[in-house]
């Protein structure tokens, strides 16, 4: 898994925020754009295209997967498409976040960031 | 909410939009897409009514061109059928009509000259430029080397090889401009001249024959070819010196190798090295290549009896097989071996007419020594020697490249 997973790194940052979005529990499209962008504070907006191309790679490369089950139609619009992590998302994930905590404590000792 | 006749406006507009995109793609995420679109509809109206749309709008277009291109360019079964070929199977006629371009360019150009126009020479000097644009955006964007950019890129090549060559005697010879003077500093004593024009190219060479040679791309008959090809060099080189043979001298012919002769024989094999890298992903493919490096190749030799008439069909019929039988014949072989017996039997017929047309001219010419013989037909044997290197180089990586396409694509 571990060769696997190197092929991916770095992540894009579109794939990156999506896995992260997924990492709360299944969500639709449009439930993914949203967490994106409180993620990021709003700094971050992706369109449909960027959504769903970086969605189709996901899904080609595993890191995804579409849920089978879909929610109550009462409560939701059925059309809808589910997605969650995969194992190997999982652990892409956890992987590029310790990457980027390690470049974030880099930039510390640096002196980089203004704040703590 | 009830439904907005600006947000039902977008909605349409959007839908019609999506065309854009591959056939496949959309069938796919099409309606997701749109419903997606219209969430973010809802909530710009919401937020900041009309002006929140227009804003919107700003956002998609952007997103929009950008990921169509992205999505065109690099589904393999996109309605532009532009960038892989389907393993053993041969490429869809989309994209053989853009490998075909800039064939088209020259025949129509050949066409031009042969009834007395001068768009041929243009077509030599100037269509690489172009043709090599297309070649680097979708390059950048896909970071995938498309097959239809083999031609433009050994066409490219040719072009800025020649060019560099030519640019030395130039400089060579002006002393009117700051560059020129700069270009006489570094070539005024010739040790500087033979690191530049020799050791840069053999250094290019060792790197790429390396390289290869890691992936175990070197077969025997590979070895042998390039062998052939730098042994075809040296003699060419000298040339002069070989017709007095009486009075060859290794010293003297080792001291006054000129740099600009090895220069303009060693950008062929430096090219077809260079294929070795595309090789993993195009496979025997790679042929148009060097294919695309004999594109603008000029037809010359006659005996003064033969009719202009002749001479005509000859040349357009050898413009025909090298622009636009053989990149055709070649992208629509289905298979490995039938790439090759393609990529041969035009290439030797395209030889053929040459070594023709040579015989022409040496026929006609008062006859000096067997070393006139190899003069006329050095050009040929080069060729030769750098197709059949280019084919036995090619053809040991069909598996891999395979396994390549097979590949899930990086996100």
């Amino acid at each position: 898994m571990a060769e696997r997973l190197s092929q991916y790194q770095p992540l894009t940052p579109a794939v990156y925020h999506i896995l992260i979005a997924l990492t709360d529990g299944e969500k639709h499209g449009y439930a993914i754009m949203k967490d994106v962008e409180v993620q990021t504070g709003g700094r971050f907006k992706m369109g449909p295209g960027t959504l769903y191309g970086s969605i189709k790679r996901m899904l080609v490369a595993s890191l995804i997967e579409e849920a089978d089950e879909r929610p109550d139609p009462e409560l939701d619009d059925e059309r809808r498409r589910y997605y969650r992590l995969t194992g190997l998302g999982q652990r892409a994930v956890s992987v590029e976040s310790e990457r980027l905590a390690q470049v974030v404590s880099v930039a510390r000792q640096k002196r980089v960031l203004t704040f703590a | 909410m009830k439904p907005n006749r600006w947000i039902e406006l977008s909605r349409r507009f959007y839908a019609r939009l999506l065309y854009l995109y591959p056939k496949e793609y959309r069938l796919e995420y099409g309606p997701s897409m749109l419903q997606v679109f219209n969430d973010q509809c809802r909530s710009a109206y919401q937020n900041g009514g009309v002006w929140g749309l227009i804003a919107l709008w700003f956002r998609i277009l952007l997103d929009l061109g950008i990921s169509a291109l992205r999505e065109q360019v690099s589904s393999p079964r996109s309605s532009w059928g532009l960038l892989e070929a389907i393993p053993n199977a041969p490429l869809p006629w989309k994209g053989v009509a853009m490998v075909l371009v800039p064939g088209l360019i020259f025949f129509v150009a050949q066409i031009g000259q042969l009834s007395g126009q001068d768009w041929f020479d243009l077509m030599v000097y100037r269509a690489a430029y172009f043709l090599i644009i297309p070649v680097i955006l979708v390059g950048a964007i896909t970071r995938k080397f498309p097959i239809w950019g083999l031609v433009p890129f050994g066409l490219f090549f040719n072009t800025a090889w020649s060019y560099g060559y030519r640019l030395q005697y130039f400089y060579l010879n002006q002393s009117n401009s700051i560059s020129s003077r700069l270009m006489y500093l570094v070539f005024q004593y010739q040790i500087v001249e033979k690191i530049v024009i020799v050791a840069g190219p053999l250094s290019l060479m060792a790197i790429l024959v390396w390289l290869s040679a890691r992936r175990r791309q070197f077969s025997p008959w590979a070895w042998a070819w390039i062998g052939i090809y730098l042994l075809l060099i040296a003699i060419t080189m000298r040339y002069s010196f070989l017709i007095n043979l009486d009075n060859f001298n290794w010293k003297f012919y080792s001291e006054n190798i000129s740099p600009s002769d090895f220069y303009s024989y060693s950008g062929f094999l430096l090219l077809i090295l260079f294929g070795t890298l595309l090789a993993r992903r195009h496979g025997r493919l790679v042929i148009l290549l060097p294919l695309g490096y004999l594109l603008p190749t000029v037809l010359y030799g006659h005996t003064f009896e033969t009719p202009l008439f002749w001479i005509s069909g000859i040349v357009l019929v050898y413009r025909v097989l090298i622009a636009v039988v053989a990149p055709v014949w070649i992208v629509r072989s289905a298979s490995d071996m039938a790439i090759k017996r393609a990529s041969t039997i035009v290439v030797l017929a395209v030889i053929g007419i040459q070594v023709a047309m040579h015989v022409g001219e040496f026929v006609s010419t008062t006859w000096q020594s067997w070393v006139q013989i190899y003069y006329y037909f050095s050009p040929d044997l080069l060729t030769i020697a750098g197709i059949a290197l280019a084919l036995s180089l090619y053809k040991s990586i069909a598996h891999e490249q395979l396994q390549l396409n097979l590949d899930p694509q990086k996100p």
